[in-house]
């Protein structure tokens, strides 16, 4: 109580009989405007590499409760860091079963058969929908391990995760559903394209469909004007803010906009908008497609001082990611403890929750576990 | 709560006063609040033409073609000018058609025989060119800049190609062919056409263009990591191709090519040393030539960049490049290099204190596996160039 008394003398917050809450109710408010918003990926990098939007005036974080600790909300529950989770409870997870039902044929419902990541969507026997992706051929249990240990990580601390399984199969699992786009030839081409062990057996990660309706991802700053429940500003929730310390130490540098969702969840005859971290293939070692860069973490896509640098220097100067020496584990990927620096971590580009994290902001996990 | 905080709350200046309202009240009632004044999310003009850009997938449908016609942009010759054309494939065959603004064309009909076998391959392939203004300086290392002229070069390639892939990085084969050709007046406004400077007697095949069979030999060992944008590795090729002159009978030759790039990398492969050594050479026996505009060539955006583009051309050819590459950002590759070459009439010719040189700086803007623009500024005895390429140098 007397560091809550401490944090409160330090930013002034104004106490209420019902303080510390526990739980903030935003899902109260019904919601029934909500339209789906599509974030463009390149839009958001050059918004947030070039500009500073949202508040930045690195003020306390404002939905902290008066002990300085997140209530639950629909951002965050507080798990492990509220009362130790078992063994079992941590590698479960978000899991409600054992993934994909292997009783019957997966009934593929659609493809993506382009770009870098090829994956595909199918109904299996259970009714349940479950997107499929893959390790790259020369990974292989890379990307697949990332993001399930990840997604075990990130749930364990309190956020919101999709139920994401490591599945085995066969070519002759799979049918095509009559309305998927997509050809037997194309798939066989696809699953050329990706690691398949001697006895023709695919390692995949199966991602269940989430409850509700996808109404897009949410940033990193401000609020989403179509949500009433939605009314601190993003960059100054402190579960987003602190979100760099799990995202440093699991070097979640994919932290953007882009690999969020909000969904549209309806709960005791009212709806409201959950708030999910997705996409956690570029993790640890992983960098998806590929092993981790090593500039990832260490410096944004677009870094300006150091590429400015190097510019000037013909290269002689760097940063002293370029000296790390990885351990070759293709299964593992670029992964190393010696040089991190957890402080100096960053992800892809500015994440302006991120760049607000306070020291409270920082502490409040430690504090919590 | 403990007499402690309750001590200091009273200190404070805290007080809980029962008609205020709960926290929960206050956050609820800014709830509602925003409920009425709701607002769909904005989206500027530039998001929105981004995600129409995306969601009708424009590039994607740009690069699938109409009807199974393809786009091709540049890369028809250098210093054709911009090209454009397309290009459609069915069934292993592949035809293609190019034109450029200086009135450059290329048609091309590939078919690529269907092998059951990794091992073995085989294609054929027919090529129309017409290029129009073709720059000529006169031949030999001491051509002069002064003398720059132009002719159209048309040629028609018959060639089939049989082969072996013994390995994933290794190729070699044989092939044979046939090659008509045909040499006009240059078509270029800002430099006078070939024969108002250059005379047949030192300009081989100028009058009379002949027609070769050709038969060659090629191998090739290739462990780039990219080829759009290596990093690591090398490339080793080395072919020989016999030309019979079939109707003038004045103009046999052979010719050997054989080229070495490797690439240093080091600091994560953020930094780069990439060396190549090219060289063309010809043989020919007594009273025999070979064509003009059949000689190796140097000079331009390809070897020797602070010289015009084919500046210096004999019978043999031999290139040194060396770059230092260093990655500015993801993104943007900048290049410090030096190029050397040299032309003469017998490889015996060549000589160390020969090598025209070049030196320059450049700037690659790429992705991982490509460089889709390159601009570099060379240096030479004769100035400097500016050169904007979609592509790498090597």
């Amino acid at each position: 109580m007397l560091p809550a008394l401490i944090l409160m003398l330090m930013f002034g917050q104004k106490f209420y009989s019902d303080d510390p809450i526990v739980r903030d109710r935003d899902n109260q408010v019904d919601v029934t405007e909500i339209k789906k918003y599509k974030l463009n990926d390149q839009y958001d990098f050059f918004k947030l590499s070039f500009s500073s939007p949202g508040d930045r005036s690195m003020g306390p974080a404002a939905n902290a409760n008066t002990l300085g600790e997140v209530p639950a909300s629909s951002w965050f529950q507080n798990r492990h860091g509220m009362s130790a989770m078992s063994l079992s409870e941590l590698t479960k997870g978000p899991n409600t079963s054992n993934g994909p039902s292997n009783e019957a044929p997966w009934v593929i419902i659609s493809a993506k058969t382009e770009g870098v990541t090829p994956g595909f969507r199918i109904l299996d026997a259970r009714g349940d929908i479950y997107f499929v992706k893959f390790d790259p051929i020369e990974n292989p249990e890379m990307s697949t391990a990332a993001e399930v240990i990840s997604t075990k990580f990130f749930y364990a601390v309190g956020y919101n995760v999709p139920e994401n399984y490591i599945t085995f199969f066969k070519r002759d699992q799979l049918q095509i559903d009559d309305k998927a786009k997509i050809s037997e030839e194309e798939l066989d081409n696809l699953l050329k394209r990706v690691y398949r062990r001697r006895d023709g057996v695919y390692r995949a990660m199966a991602s269940k469909l989430l409850d509700g309706s996808p109404v897009g991802p949410f940033q990193y700053f401000g609020t989403r004007p179509d949500d009433p429940n939605d009314i601190f500003p993003h960059e100054n929730r402190r579960e987003l803010r602190a979100l760099r310390v799990f995202a440093a130490w699991l070097n979640h540098d994919d932290s953007r906009a882009i690999n969020t969702l909000d969904m549209l969840v309806k709960e005791d005859g009212k709806r409201h908008v959950k708030h999910y971290l997705m996409d956690f293939g570029s993790t640890l070692g992983s960098g998806s497609t590929n092993p981790q860069k090593p500039r990832a973490g260490w410096e944004y896509l677009w870094d300006p001082k150091p590429a400015f640098l190097r510019m000037a220097t013909l290269g002689l100067w760097d940063r002293s990611w370029v000296h790390v020496k990885y351990p070759k584990h293709p299964s593992i990927g670029n992964f190393e403890a010696t040089y991190f620096d957890p402080e100096e971590w960053k992800p892809e580009y500015p994440n302006p929750a991120f760049l607000n994290m306070t020291n409270q902001d920082a502490y409040w996990p430690r504090r919590s576990s | 709560m403990s007499g402690l905080t309750l001590s200091l709350f009273l200190l404070m200046g805290f007080q809980e006063v029962p008609d205020e309202p709960t926290r929960t009240e206050v956050l609820g009632a800014a709830r509602q609040e925003k409920a009425s004044d709701l607002k769909p999310p904005s989206r500027s003009p530039l998001e929105r033409a981004l995600n129409e850009f995306k969601e009708k997938r424009v590039l994607e449908r740009f690069q699938a073609g109409y009807k199974g016609l393809h786009p091709l942009l540049g890369g028809l010759r250098t210093g054709a000018g911009f090209g454009a054309g397309t290009s459609v494939e069915k069934d292993g065959f592949r035809v293609s058609a190019q034109v450029s603004m200086r009135g450059y064309q290329k048609y091309e009909v590939g078919y690529k025989l269907p092998i059951d076998s990794d091992l073995f391959f085989a294609d054929l392939r027919a090529t129309y060119r017409n290029f129009t203004q073709e720059r000529y300086f006169g031949t030999g290392q001491d051509s002069r800049e002064q003398n720059q002229t132009s002719y159209r070069m048309e040629d028609i390639n018959y060639v089939g190609r049989f082969g072996i892939t013994p390995a994933k990085h290794l190729k070699a084969g044989i092939l044979s062919g046939w090659l008509g050709t045909s040499v006009g007046s240059g078509t270029s406004r800002f430099v006078p056409s070939i024969e108002t400077v250059f005379s047949s007697r030192n300009t081989p095949a100028l009058a009379n263009q002949p027609d070769y069979a050709e038969v060659g030999l090629f191998f090739e060992a290739d462990y780039r990591d990219h080829p759009g944008n290596p990093r690591a590795g090398g490339r080793y090729t080395a072919s020989w191709t016999s030309f019979r002159d079939r109707n003038l009978g004045q103009y046999d030759f052979g010719r050997y090519d054989i080229e070495g790039q490797h690439y240093f990398p080091f600091f994560h492969q953020r930094r780069v040393i990439a060396v190549r050594a090219k060289t063309t050479m010809t043989q020919t026996a007594t009273g025999q030539e070979v064509p003009f505009f059949m000689q190796p060539t140097v000079g331009g955006s390809e070897d020797l960049r602070g010289f015009d583009e084919f500046r210096f051309r004999d019978r043999n050819m031999v290139v040194l490049n060396a770059e230092y590459r260093w990655e500015a950002f993801s993104g943007l590759d900048l290049a410090a290099f030096v190029d050397a070459g040299q032309v003469a009439p017998r490889v015996s010719d060549f000589h160390l204190g020969n090598f025209e040189k070049s030196y320059g700086v450049g700037f690659r803007f790429n992705t991982e596996k490509s460089v889709f623009l390159r601009v570099d500024l060379g240096f030479s005895r004769e100035g400097q160039r500016l050169l904007i390429k979609f592509g790498h140098v090597f």
